[in-house]
């Protein structure tokens, strides 16, 4: 049944070899299953599948990912993965690996950092209910596009440690404190927004 | 009681045989009885000494009075009765603490009483009358007298006592108006008063009766400093010119400087804590003042300035000879001493050591010292403050000189052997890279005939003498003289011809203009060959940009003429036959303003990345050590390992950040505050 389902968006014109599904089955898979490519679920559904890349999933991790959730149609794939973003709103621990990853394919290629435009649409997107910060992050992005143009692994996760101390404002925010460089610039920017 | 003392003593011995046999059994056995003299003490003490007793001590009061009023009295008899205290304290058992109870309790305070009675109606007395600096002259000397005095009469137990409970009546009830006056005294400059207090108040305790008054030096020197400063700041005479600037910094500070010191050594007796607080106060306005912004590093930048000019020949730095007429070594050393004395002060040392060394190699390079031992008895004092690591650089170069002194012998005699004729006076000087603060050149140039074949034959001779090692022809270092013959020249240029002091650039220009065979055209001109700035560029491989400084020069100099009076494409440029000047030796090879500046903004770029690489250096020494750390400990001791400068909290993030990109360091992952070390 799961190489069945597989084989529906599998990319049969890779010419290496390997069987996964590429990009473009993937976006069917998420159509099919009802999700809005802009939306949250799609990002959750590559997660929970193991995709290696953005919109990429090898068989191995395919098979494996649909086994442990138990998930043998695209019905109850989604009722899976819809359950899931219940549970990212509420499971913290939860939310932050999930977060994590997103970091990993927004990557491109063998680089170490994102692109802040990257960054800059997807925060919207998995925006949770404690992650305040997001939006004035982005606008702070916005700002220095000249200066600032990547975002690495340190910063990226070290946002979500941000929005969940500082809540919606960075008025306790302190030099002083254990925090990358550049949310140094982000608090002095935040206050003269004042 | 003198007699009675003798009869105590005689019948004591007439009693001795009893005192040792009886007497000492019975107190082994532990009975109260006590030998005969003690008996005879304790019955003095018993039967008539408790009564008189206060009329006794009263009347050594009004003794003690009179002579403190300054009239004649028989101190001794102060000192006996002292003594017939302590002698009565002989207790039955014997104990010697018990001993000076009669004393302590009898006489000792009464009299402390009494002393403190009479000073405090003095000193309220004084103060009514006089100001406080009378006070301070008065009750100085009279505490003076007191010591002087009281060894002769008191108990050297009780000296300790008795001028604890003076020096609380005479200085601590005035302390406030002490320290009020103090400032005043600064201004004043009044060294005699300001000991005389410094002294009173020491009385009281070294330590902290004394920090207010230090706390108010510190301030004062401070700001003296910063005053002194602001006024040479606004002074008109500089102009801009960096040398000024530097030497009326440098002396301002000294200034200050030498006038506390000056102090410290005649009122404060060298006090450690004031020492501290004008080091302190130096500390502060001597690196940000009117003249240093802070975060700038100006005050290193112009002491190395001003060691430039002190050790640079023809700076117009007029030493002036000591007193005696010391030599002008000496007073070379003395100046250089007193350079050095700032340079303690210094923050940003690392910014210093930057630019003293690129003066030094300008010196070195250029031949500019004024004295070599000057030299070397500058780096000997700063490596006595700065240790090696920055010196042995300096000294590196000094080497390096040495080895190109010999290395030139030694090829131009190998050209001698060979059979090479040198055609003109060639010298050149080999530094080693890495100690010497000059880039490698970024300019090509395509070298006269007569000059590269003996720059090939040299680079030759050098890796043959060093296999594997690279030469780089710093152009733009080089220096050259040039003979000229102008057609038109009369008198002794005529003859001599004019010799002109040119860079290496300048001088592949200007030797164009002597090929007949070159490219310039017009050869049978008598002025010689005419060239075009595209024909220049051609010959020389230099760009035109740098070729058009150069014309400019020479244009203004007259030594070029330019046909349409612009430096443009179409400019044809010849050499100047009516060329005509007093001096038969001219300097070409001036140095711009603009490169100047350029040259310090980019020392101060390197400076930047070197602070860069030292913090990320120290942050991996110290995780190493410690594998895990807080942050805060972290840039603690960040900031206290580094002593060359001072390492800004946001720079040391800054490091920490590129480490952890460098997966030298982690955030934990169960206090995102620690850092784990990764190795």
């Amino acid at each position: 049944m799961t190489e069945q389902l597989f084989s529906q968006y599998q990319d049969f014109e890779r010419t290496d070899g390997k069987s996964l599904i590429g990009p473009e089955g993937f976006e069917r898979l998420s159509t099919d299953l009802g999700y809005d490519m802009s939306q949250v679920e799609p990002l959750v559904l590559m997660w929970k599948l193991g995709c290696t890349e953005m919109g990429t999933v090898p068989y191995e991790n395919w098979s494996q990912s649909l086994t442990s959730m138990r998930v043998g149609s695209l019905d109850q794939l989604r009722k899976e993965i819809d359950s899931e973003i219940d549970r990212l709103k509420s499971d913290k621990k939860e939310y932050q690996q999930f977060y994590r990853k997103m970091f990993d394919y927004l990557k491109t290629g063998k680089q170490k950092v994102i692109s802040v435009d990257y960054a800059k649409d997807i925060l919207p997107v998995i925006k949770g209910a404690d992650n305040a910060l997001f939006d004035k992050f982005v606008a702070f992005l916005d700002a220095n596009s000249e200066r600032i143009k990547t975002i690495n692994r340190d910063q990226w996760q070290s946002l979500l440690e941000l929005s969940r101390t500082m809540g919606d404002s960075l008025a306790d925010y302190s030099k002083e404190d254990a925090w990358p460089a550049l949310f140094d610039d982000f608090a002095e920017w935040e206050h003269s927004q004042k | 009681w003198t007699k009675y003392g003798d009869s105590a003593k005689i019948t004591h011995n007439i009693f001795a045989y009893l005192n040792r046999h009886w007497i000492q059994r019975e107190q082994d056995e532990g009975s109260n009885v006590c030998d005969v003299s003690t008996l005879m003490y304790q019955l003095w003490r018993d039967q008539f000494f408790m009564s008189i007793r206060n009329t006794l001590l009263d009347s050594v009061f009004s003794l003690m009075t009179r002579i403190r009023n300054g009239q004649v009295a028989d101190i001794n008899l102060v000192k006996s009765v002292a003594d017939s205290f302590v002698s009565l304290g002989n207790d039955d058992s014997g104990i010697a603490s018990k001993r000076m109870e009669v004393y302590e309790k009898y006489f000792l305070e009464p009299f402390i009483k009494s002393s403190v009675e009479y000073y405090r109606e003095e000193a309220d007395r004084l103060l009514q009358e006089g100001s406080i600096i009378d006070y301070i002259v008065r009750v100085s000397s009279r505490l003076q007298e007191e010591d002087d005095r009281v060894e002769l009469y008191l108990h050297e137990s009780s000296l300790k006592d008795f001028k604890d409970a003076l020096n609380k009546v005479l200085v601590t009830r005035q302390k406030d108006k002490f320290y009020s006056e103090f400032e005043p005294l600064l201004d004043a400059r009044d060294s005699l008063n300001l000991k005389r207090l410094y002294s009173l108040v020491a009385r009281t305790g070294k330590g902290s009766a004394l920090d207010p008054l230090r706390d108010i030096f510190s301030a004062y020197v401070k700001k003296a400093g910063l005053d002194a400063i602001k006024q040479v700041s606004g002074s008109e005479e500089t102009g801009g010119a960096i040398a000024k600037e530097a030497r009326l910094f440098v002396t301002a500070v000294l200034g200050v400087h030498d006038l506390f010191a000056g102090l410290l050594h005649d009122a404060f007796e060298e006090d450690t804590g004031f020492s501290k607080s004008l080091d302190n106060a130096c500390k502060d306005f001597i690196n940000t003042n009117a003249m240093c912004p802070e975060g700038e590093a100006r005050a290193p930048q112009m002491l190395a300035h001003y060691c430039d000019t002190l050790l640079k020949k023809g700076s117009g730095n007029v030493r002036k000879a000591g007193a005696e007429g010391a030599s002008d070594e000496d007073s070379l050393e003395a100046q250089l001493s007193q350079a050095v004395c700032v340079f303690r002060y210094i923050k940003a040392v690392d910014v210093f050591q930057k630019f003293y060394s690129q003066h030094l190699s300008r010196r070195l390079v250029y031949e500019q010292s004024v004295s070599s031992y000057g030299e070397e008895m500058m780096i000997s004092k700063l490596k006595e403050i700065s240790g090696v690591d920055f010196t042995s650089k300096l000294t590196r170069m000094f080497t390096d000189m040495t080895l190109s002194k010999e290395m030139s012998e030694e090829f131009k005699e190998k050209c001698r052997d060979g059979d090479f004729a040198i055609p003109f006076d060639f010298d050149m000087k080999v530094l080693h890279t890495v100690s010497w603060p000059l880039k490698a050149p970024d300019t090509k140039l395509l070298l006269p005939s007569e000059l590269s074949s003996v720059c090939s034959r040299f680079t030759n001779y050098y890796q043959n003498k060093h296999n594997g090692r690279k030469l780089n022809w710093m152009w733009q270092h080089s220096k050259a003289e040039i003979k000229m013959f102008f057609p038109k020249a009369t008198g002794p240029a005529a003859k001599a011809g004019y010799i002109f002091h040119v860079s290496t650039f300048q001088l592949a220009i200007l030797m164009l203009f002597n090929d007949e065979s070159g490219p310039g055209t017009g050869y049978d001109s008598p002025n010689g060959p005419t060239l075009t700035l595209e024909q220049i560029s051609q010959a020389t491989g230099l760009d035109n940009d740098m070729i058009k400084p150069e014309l400019e020069i020479f244009c203004k100099a007259r030594v070029l003429v330019s046909s349409n009076n612009k430096i443009s494409g179409d400019s044809k440029f010849t050499l100047n036959a009516n060329f005509k000047s007093k001096h038969l030796r001219i300097n070409l090879a001036v140095s711009k303003k603009v490169e100047q500046k350029r040259e310090a903004t980019d020392t101060m770029r390197a400076v930047d990345v070197d602070r860069m690489y030292a913090i990320q250096a120290a942050i991996v020494r110290i995780m190493k050590t410690r594998k895990q750390l807080s942050h805060r400990q972290l840039v603690e001791d960040t900031i206290s390992m580094i002593k060359l400068f001072q390492a800004s909290i946001g720079d040391i993030k800054k490091g920490i950040d590129t480490l952890i990109d460098k997966e030298y360091l982690e955030r934990s992952e169960s206090n995102r505050d620690v850092y784990n070390y990764l190795a």
